[in-house]
């Protein structure tokens, strides 16, 4: 009903203009139309100069108004590095156009209103006039000369990329419908590669695995920098094109499917120092929206935008950055944990199981030490005795495999440091195969140990090994998985005798 | 009637009569079968005047209907909590209603008008609407000439515009919407139908719609540069052309060679959604899948679009030029200062419009090294487009200056073209575009420069060349009224914006409020939806004042009401096929002799006096 009111006030409202519009017309005619012409003509010319001034005032009033939103300005001011020769270049550019803008602007309405149709006034008879031309030719060629030179200077500075001796971090930012992720490159600093066709769930950028790189890369939710050090963001896309915008920092720059762009950068404040410099500004002193507890000044952040069309969620694609002193920035690293390590590794999706990574070692050493004194604190018969999980043989041979050594290291560490426990070796195979043979296989994969140990300087007295075939299964020889865990070596440690050697038993395998 | 005898009722006239080119134009023509009948006469016609009011006219509409979806959209951006449940019963499932009754527009939707209604002013409007309805109107009345060299390819290009703007028009409907990824449709997002509902089908007329508009401007195109070329009539000398009619050559020139190029890109994307080729696309993986596409390149598609692109600009700016060039001219009663500078400033820009495309991709992905040429000649282009400026300025010195919409209207065109164009040398150049790409300050910039200034010289020219289409007045106080409310209207709709923009508020956002850089805003964004509502209703004012004044403004009592120099105004009142009775006017002189020895006028059919200098 109030859409019709609204409508039908419309309609009225339109109607009574255009009537007042044809008396006036009809008006004219009847008064005379020289009359009433001159008279519109000067009224005309008052309302253009009124325009002018108004126009020019409520410019420059915007201006100062809106000051603070203006680039390089108070709370605008740009917090990278290169950030500052844009601002410079937009004052500059910004000065030379309002000059232009004010001059011609006066010019035009000025023009207008003095040179408006006079009683007795004949417009003169000026066609051209080439020295005119010339100068305003010449004068605009030459202030975008200085502009181009000037704006080209500081792009070329802007856009190159990072030199080979620099000292930089390169992080990744990917977008897709809608959100930014972002990769940074792990202990390494370098990213490892990806292909878009190993995009699946649990692999959002698509990293090959089996490029090691990849290993130590970590996927973070929020943008997290280093102050005073120079970032290359690589710029990739999954689906459509999506364009990395940092206001505050200056920094814009298309994300395109299958062409990796770039953008380097050096943020120059901390988060702590440019909220403390918003603070001073009168709109920032206002109740945060995200913690009503504080002032806006408080909790305000830096972000990260999408500035190429990309779908209906465009508008949506946020992401916060923080930028911290070095040292914060390295304690917030620490708690990073790699991607891959922490979800990848040892799942199906992981091409990497004969691979071990240094981190992988150090988390197993720490865990065989505390095993082991576990083991030896707690004597029971059972208890004592733990598996070398990561000690393995090449398939049916008593060959260790490479990536046993630091196991063995560890338990001569571990014996040398502990005089006083003597340990048992016992070698256990799964039960495929004849049962004599993996008897056999298994006291000699026992005995192998031995010797490393013995050759890493053990006393022969402190260690016994035997074999137990297939006799002693801790998991179900039925699958895959039950005969692996059932292929082992175990260490028995007491702090007391060595049990006996066990008797050749007959060679019938238990089930 | 072959042996009819005309009697001249004014002096030019008589001067055509006397010293016109008898071309036995009415041996010809007997019994004008061109207009026989209605269908023939305003339906299928192939007189160019009438044309030309079928692209004003048509053009109009769409101006209706695009300025009213940028009204939706603006609703949504300043009153972003308002309850659009209102326009439910327009919009249908656009608007989802919530319990509460609050309706809201949908994201899908919000990104389909404001695509539709970059497309629908851009070319329906701006280029069918202004370039169409003038070049029509008046290339062959300015030059001399019957009709176009083919009132046929004529006729077919605007039916073919007409058929693009039903195929865009039935798109509103689909049940997934129209095309929704901006009017640039950058691949792949326009590609594909799994990035968003608009790609779907929407996309598919978008593009077929486009192609058939395309083959109109080429028709059109063709067919000015030959008219131009081959129709004018004795003694019109290249250097004697009115201005509008070298900004009309010249814009059908730059069409002619950008807009194949944009057909070819269209293509190409047809066949990367059609068939499977990858001409756009690469590595993407979308919708839980990784698609086939290898090997192809988004800049691609950006490239050859805006090879187009930019100079569809000056192909939507050039004709306002010429319009305003001459409605100042006339209305100052001087000639326009620097007839010579401003055909080569047109001739400048049109060749620099052809080598600065880049300057839409500094942020694209291209590499950053191209874009040392293209600043380069972008900002040059602010050498010619200065001259221009000046020279405006300098016509209206020492004049003599009528104040009725039209002259205003190009006095207002300057202004936008002032304000606009100067925050082209901010984005032209690349060091600034790093911050403002992609952000309300590009919007602010190409509204005000080829958005509101095209539309003052598309008003100026309606104002000014009324009386010759329809022998009757436009209700002048009406269009003062437009004028005020149009120029303080559109600044206030776009000069806040360059604060937006430079504050970084990136534009096509749905809303602002997820982002804390982009929120503080909500007030301007209020002012700004209030002052388009505003300015649009004056637009009604025009409509009304249009259709109006073709059935009932005062008439038309003169051939020259002006007192222009221009051939047109040698015609009769009622300007019939074939627009001059018996001979074609012979030119004497150029076309801007005013005050020239005290003399008020002197058209362009008057012998040079024995006293009188031919130099000016």
């Amino acid at each position: 009903m109030s859409t019709l009111i609204v409508l039908i006030c419309i309609a009225l409202l339109l109607l009574i203009i255009v009537q007042i519009a044809r008396v006036r017309d009809l008006a004219k005619q009847m008064r005379g139309e020289e009359e009433v012409d001159a008279r519109n003509t000067k009224m005309t010319g008052y309302y253009l100069l009124v325009f002018l001034v108004a126009f020019l005032v409520i410019t420059v009033a915007s201006m100062v108004y809106y000051k603070n939103y203006m680039l390089g300005y108070g709370p605008n001011d740009s917090l990278s590095e290169h950030g500052g020769l844009i601002d410079g270049m937009m004052n500059l550019t910004f000065v030379i156009t309002f000059i232009v803008f004010v001059i011609t602007h006066i010019l035009l309405f000025w023009y207008s209103y003095k040179y408006r149709k006079q009683e007795g006034k004949k417009a003169q008879y000026i066609s051209h006039n080439n020295t005119l031309e010339i100068v305003w030719t010449g004068i605009p060629a030459i202030v975008m000369t200085f502009l181009v030179i000037g704006g080209l200077d500081a792009w070329n500075t802007i856009m190159g990329d990072v030199g080979a001796d620099d000292d930089y971090m390169e992080i990744e930012a990917n977008g897709y419908q809608f959100a930014w992720q972002l990769r940074y490159p792990g202990d390494d600093g370098l990213l490892g590669r990806t292909n878009f066709r190993l995009i699946e769930g649990n692999n959002p950028f698509g990293q090959d695995w089996t490029d090691l790189k990849n290993a130590d890369d970590i996927h973070v939710g929020q943008i997290v920098l280093p102050v005073n050090k120079k970032i290359r963001v690589r710029i990739t896309a999954r689906d459509v094109l999506h364009d990395f915008y940092l206001p505050q920092f200056r920094v814009k720059m298309d994300a395109v499917p299958g062409l990796p762009t770039f953008f380097v950068f050096t943020p120059t404040k901390t988060t702590k120092e440019w909220r403390k410099e918003l603070s001073q500004y009168e709109e920032y002193q206002i109740p945060s929206i995200t913690d009503p507890e504080k002032m806006y000044w408080e909790t305000a952040n830096m972000e990260l935008a999408c500035a190429e069309l990309c779908g209906k969620g465009h508008w949506s694609m946020k992401k916060t950055v923080t930028i911290l002193e070095e040292d914060e920035y390295e304690e917030w690293l620490a708690e990073q944990k790699s991607y891959y390590l922490s979800t990848i590794r040892g799942t199906e999706s992981d091409p990497n199981g004969n691979i071990l990574f240094p981190a992988e070692i150090t988390q197993r050493r720490q865990e065989f030490i505390q095993e082991a004194n576990t083991a030896l604190e707690t004597p029971e018969d059972d208890d004592n005795t733990l598996i070398l999980k990561y000690v393995t043989f090449e398939t049916g041979s008593a060959q260790l495999t490479e990536l046993s050594s630091y196991q063995l290291d560890d338990a001569i560490n571990f014996l040398k440091k502990n005089t006083d426990v003597n340990v048992m070796l016992k070698g256990h195979t799964d039960s495929t195969g004849d049962a004599t043979a993996n008897y056999t296989l298994s006291e000699r994969r026992a005995s192998e140990v031995r010797s490393y140990l013995l050759k890493g300087g053990i006393d022969a007295q402190r260690m016994t090994s035997a074999g137990f075939g297939s006799t002693v299964p801790v998991a179900d020889n039925g699958t895959a998985e039950g005969r692996q865990a059932n292929r082992r070596t175990e260490l028995y440690v007491t702090r007391g005798e060595l049990p006996a050697l066990p008797v050749m038993m007959d060679s019938t395998p238990s089930k | 009637m072959a042996t009819a005898i005309f009697t001249p009722t004014t002096r030019e006239e008589g001067l055509i009569q006397e010293l016109g080119y008898d071309d036995h134009f009415h041996e010809h023509h007997h019994g004008d079968k061109y207009q026989s009948n209605f269908v023939s006469h305003y339906i299928f016609s192939m007189d160019h005047k009438m044309i030309a009011k079928q692209f004003l006219i048509t053009g109009m509409m769409w101006a209706i209907i695009g300025g009213l979806m940028s009204l939706v959209f603006r609703m949504q951006l300043g009153f972003p909590e308002e309850s659009l449940a209102w326009l439910k019963p327009v919009l249908g499932k656009w608007i989802s209603v919530n319990a509460d009754g609050i309706g809201t527009l949908q994201e899908d939707f919000y990104y389909a008008l404001v695509t539709m209604h970059g497309t629908i002013l851009v070319f329906f409007v701006l280029t069918a609407g202004l370039s169409g309805t003038f070049s029509n109107m008046l290339i062959p009345l300015m030059i001399g000439a019957r009709d176009m060299a083919s009132p046929l390819l004529n006729m077919l290009s605007y039916w073919f515009f007409f058929l693009s703007g039903l195929v865009m028009f039935s798109s509103l409907f689909l049940s997934t919407g129209p095309f929704a990824g901006g009017w640039v449709a950058y691949p792949p997002l326009s590609a594909l139908p799994e990035a968003m509902d608009g790609s779907k089908a929407g996309m598919t007329l978008w593009t077929i719609s486009l192609v058939f508009f395309v083959v109109s401007q080429l028709l059109g195109g063709v067919n000015y540069i030959t008219t131009v070329l081959n129709l004018r009539t004795k003694g019109m000398t290249m250097w004697r052309l009115p201005l509008p009619i070298w900004a009309f050559f010249v814009t059908a020139i730059i069409g002619l060679l950008s807009f194949p190029v944009l057909v070819s890109a269209f293509f190409l994307l047809m066949l990367d959604r059609g068939i499977g080729t990858s001409f756009y696309l690469s590595d993407i993986y979308i919708g839980g899948q990784a698609l086939d596409h290898v090997g192809g390149s988004p800049i691609l598609y950006q490239h050859l679009f805006w090879f187009l692109g930019h100079p569809e600009v000056y192909i939507i700016i050039l004709p306002a030029m010429g319009i305003v060039s001459e409605v100042l001219s006339v209305n100052a009663r001087k000639p326009i200062f620097g007839y010579k500078a401003m055909v080569f400033s047109i001739l400048a820009i049109a060749f620099l419009s052809f080598i600065v495309w880049a300057h839409h991709m500094f942020m694209s992905g291209v590499n950053p090294f191209i874009a040392n040429f293209f600043v380069i000649f972008t900002l040059i282009i602010a050498v010619p487009s200065a001259v221009k400026v000046f020279n405006w300025i300098a016509t209206l010195y020492g004049g003599s200056i009528r104040f009725n919409p039209a002259s205003l209207f190009a006095i207002g065109f300057v202004s936008m073209f002032i304000s606009g164009g100067l925050t082209g040398i901010w984005l032209g150049n690349s060091t600034l575009d790093i911050q403002l790409h992609d952000t309300y300050f590009v919007v602010a910039h190409f509204h005000i420069v080829m958005g509101v200034a095209a539309f003052f010289g598309m008003y100026s020219g309606v104002y000014h060349w009324f009386p010759k289409m329809y022998g009757r007045f436009m209700n002048e106080t009406l269009g003062k009224f437009h004028f005020w409310g149009t120029l303080i209207g559109a600044y206030c709709v776009f000069w806040p914006m360059h604060y937006l923009g430079m504050a970084g508020v990136p534009r096509r956002y749905f809303r602002f409020d997820t982002f804390e850089t982009f929120m503080h805003f909500a007030e301007l964004n209020k002012f700004i939806t209030i002052a388009a509502i505003i300015t649009f209703g004056f637009q009604i004012l025009f409509v009304i004042n249009f259709f109006y004044s073709i059935w009932k403004g005062r008439k038309l009592t003169t051939m020259n009401p002006y007192k222009a120099n221009t051939l047109e105004w040698t015609t009769p009142i009622e300007t019939g096929h074939g627009n001059w009775p018996g001979k074609l006017p012979t030119v004497q002189r150029w076309s801007y002799d005013y005050g020239k020895d005290g003399r008020d006028f002197i058209t362009q059919v008057e012998p040079i006096g024995e006293n009188e200098s031919a130099e000016h």
